[in-house]
């Protein structure tokens, strides 16, 4: 009986907040627009966003030949991974590798953008047997950049290994002139074979056998960030609204008057935030819904705004409306009036917005940096980015998930207080 | 007809220790209703009807004393009370943005109604309160009448034996007011309990069985509206149109014998006078003699008005 009179009210909050049109507008329209203009003006990754070093494996089997004092396999090792040159060192994040299994399956998860594979014989082949050898190189087209500057740095240690000395040709331009400006430590490596190589005339000792791994698309989409950024502030404007509706009541007696029926009081407050959290969740879901299909539209090619990882989109969508909820109860709680609530909660939730990384990334700005780890939105914004273009797992999210249910158990309880506080009689 | 409620030394202070006494600043206040009938709280604005209303419906906590309302004590038993009345506040307490259906419907749930019988008595209730055709209607685009209808609608959802009004005709016109007079009628016809309250005396004196008439928070006079104009039946009411009379001759006609008070106040000065229709010639003479324009004369026949008068001094309304 207590359920269904809770959930009456629920009701009664949810239905008000979505037929009223003008809240709607606010709450749905504007953080979609927003984000789509923020989202189209920065690209949809293509190139003015800092571009992140691409993550290549090196599994080197190579156990070298009499012939030659260095295998080759360690000059892939020691160019991708244990000292790259300078012009290189922005572009690739080397990684030895023990496991072939584990990584080709990193790289169809997009957690590496390549794998170079060195076969055991790999020296011998080219220096011995004069038949060549051959790298095998995955890598997962949707890797984008950084993938293609990492195939293009292999390409061209390749090439230049074989006709020893011909200059990097890598596919992006400001990666092949940085490269080229600093290739000396190439050169060196190539001295050692040149020797060697010689032996081999007219065909090339080494080829590339490429196999293209698909799997996960790890892309930067700004929407990715701005996304998840608006609809959280919105989010949390509109859980305001539905907390200072409280205050709307004890005016209006609609509260008095829910007092006055047959139901223990906490049944008023548990169906408030009930509708409060519902209301919340439903935003978000139907925002989260709209952006993937406004991204399509806007940016011509499926972005994968929210990643992939339905279990961590739902636990952090769970856990960031119960902050919200909770931190928009605490400011209606503090509020004299329905007016004062109305103007308190859209300045503070801008701040919290503003420092929470809604409108620019703060991570990076002293202070400010510091002050954004008290927001929810910051915890909520970044990880949904971890899920989404860091593609981070469950459990890389759950310290956010935690922080989040943490702040609203505690928000929670301040309101809780303070409205007790406040209706006692 | 038996007792139904009894207020018990009942007093509150708001905010206590140093906040002022709304009700029973000097004593608490002691009262009976019958069931069955209208009892009419009558007093002007801040007089502490509200405050009473929403001691005996257990929105607020009395700072002594209690109310029993069918055998239940509202300070114990409250819910076992709560079943038992509808309240109609004085606000629109009411969710604008629904329509008249859905609040009669949220608030019948919270009245313990479910599936059918809820139906069915929305259903019941609109037809009493004559909005079917509008049931679908936001209230927000209600006319003020209607408002005031669908409020009193909410508080009979769960058929209550009693019915607490508090100020339901404030700020109406007067077709909606007379809808709103006769309905309580008719509730009351049919066997409910009312506790009516208002500063109109003519509601009072149409509607009550019995009147309570409250200023300062204390109960000043109870009875029929017979017994209460009895206690000041000799009294008349002289009201002599005056705009800005002379201090001096407000003094003069207070000294005329067996007239009792004479106070003045918007463009009016009101003698309470024992005999008035005797006393008006000399009155009269006293005016002329100040060179004063005599714009009217209405000689009043006791009523509440008179009652509340001769008891605090002031107009009921103002
Ligand atoms: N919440 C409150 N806090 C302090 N004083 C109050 C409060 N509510 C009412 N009062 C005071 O109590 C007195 C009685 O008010 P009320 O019961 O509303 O009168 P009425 O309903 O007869 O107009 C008034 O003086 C009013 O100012
Ligand atoms: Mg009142």
């Amino acid at each position: 009986m207590i359920w269904r009179k809770i959930q009456a009210i629920a009701w009664a909050d949810i239905y008000q907040t979505f037929t009223d049109r003008s809240a709607l507008l606010f709450n749905m329209v504007s953080p979609l627009a927003i984000s789509l203009i923020i989202g189209a003006a920065f690209g949809g990754g293509s190139n003015d966003v800092d571009v992140e070093a691409a993550k290549v494996g090196v599994l080197n089997l190579d156990v070298g030949s009499t012939q030659v004092e260095q295998a080759f396999g360690d000059i892939y090792l020691q160019v991708l991974v244990e000292a790259p040159p300078d012009g290189l060192k922005d572009f690739i994040k080397g990684k030895a590798i023990t496991d072939e299994k584990r990584a080709r399956q990193q790289v169809k998860d997009g957690d590496l953008d390549v794998l170079v594979v060195i076969p055991e014989n790999f020296t011998a082949s080219v220096i011995e047997s004069g038949r060549g050898g051959t790298l095998r190189v995955y890598y997962n087209p949707g890797a984008g950049i950084p993938g293609d500057v990492a195939r293009s740095i292999i390409d061209g240690l390749t090439t230049q290994l074989n006709n020893q000395n011909i200059a990097l040709q890598v596919g992006i331009p400001y990666a092949s002139e940085q490269a080229a400006r600093n290739n000396q430590a190439i050169d060196a490596a190539v001295a050692y074979i040149q020797q060697a190589s010689n032996q081999l005339r007219d065909k090339e000792a080494i080829t590339l056998n490429r196999v293209g791994v698909e799997g996960k698309v790890r892309e930067f989409n700004s929407l990715q960030y701005f996304g998840p950024g608006m609809a959280i502030l919105f989010m949390t404007y509109a859980l305001a609204n539905g907390a200072v509706s409280i205050l709307v009541d004890q005016r209006n007696w609609t509260m008095q008057r829910i007092w006055t029926t047959p139901s223990p009081r906490t049944v008023y407050l548990g169906g408030k935030m009930a509708g409060i959290y519902v209301s919340g969740i439903f935003q978000m879901i139907v925002l989260m819904v709209a952006m993937i299909f406004a991204a399509n539209v806007v940016f011509g090619s499926s972005v994968a705004v929210w990643g992939t990882n339905i279990i961590g989109i739902v636990l952090l969508l769970a856990s960031v409306v119960a902050a919200g909820s909770g931190f928009a109860l605490v400011i209606a709680s503090l509020s004299k009036n329905p007016d004062q609530g109305g103007s308190m909660s859209t300045l503070v939730l801008t701040v919290t917005g503003l420092l929470g990384g809604a409108f620019l990334p703060v991570d990076d700005v002293p202070v400010l940096g510091l002050l954004s780890k008290l927001t929810l939105n910051h915890w909520g914004l970044d990880g949904f980015t971890t899920l989404s273009y860091e593609g981070g797992s469950l459990i890389d999210i759950l310290p956010n998930v935690a922080i989040l249910l943490t702040m609203g158990a505690v928000f929670f309880s301040i309101a809780l207080f303070q409205f007790g506080r406040r209706f006692r009689s | 007809m038996s007792t139904f409620v009894k207020l018990d030394n009942l007093r509150k202070q708001y905010s206590p220790p140093d906040g002022p006494y709304a009700v029973g600043p000097h004593e608490g206040v002691n009262l009976e209703i019958l069931g069955g009938e209208i009892f009419s709280l009558l007093g002007p604005n801040g007089a502490g009807k509200t405050t009473i209303i929403s001691m005996m419906s257990g929105l607020l906590t009395p700072t002594g004393g209690d109310v029993t309302i069918g055998g239940f004590s509202i300070t114990k038993q409250p819910l076992d009370v709560k079943k038992q009345i509808g309240v109609v506040p004085q606000d629109l307490a009411l969710y604008p943005n629904l329509s008249a259906r859905q609040n009669l419907n949220l608030f019948g749930t919270l009245y313990g109604l479910s599936g059918k019988n809820l139906s069915k008595r929305t259903d019941e209730v609109l037809e009493f309160i004559d909005l079917k055709d509008r049931a679908k209607d936001k209230i927000s685009e209600y006319s003020g009448g209607m408002k005031r209808r669908v409020n009193i609608g909410v508080g009979l959802m769960h058929r209550p034996k009693m019915l607490f009004l508090d100020e339901p005709t404030v700020a109406i016109d007067p077709q909606s007011r007379r809808n709103i007079l006769d309905t309580v009628k008719e509730l009351n016809r049919q066997g409910m309990t009312v506790l009516y309250t208002t500063h109109y005396m003519e509601e009072a004196q149409e509607l009550s069985n019995r009147i309570g008439i409250i200023d300062h928070g204390q109960i000043i006079a109870l009875g029929s509206l017979a017994e209460l104009v009895k206690g000041v039946g000799e009294f008349d009411i002289i009201r002599l149109t005056l705009p800005e009379p002379p201090q001096t001759v407000i003094d003069r006609l207070a000294a005329i014998p067996e007239i009792e008070r004479a106070e003045t106040s918007d463009g009016e000065v009101r003698l309470i006078a024992r005999n008035g229709r005797q006393k008006l010639p000399e009155a009269i003479r006293i005016i002329n003699e100040a060179g004063v324009a005599l714009h009217g004369v209405e000689i009043q026949e006791p009523n509440l008005e008179a009652v509340f008068l001769q008891l605090t001094g002031r107009a009921l309304r103002d």
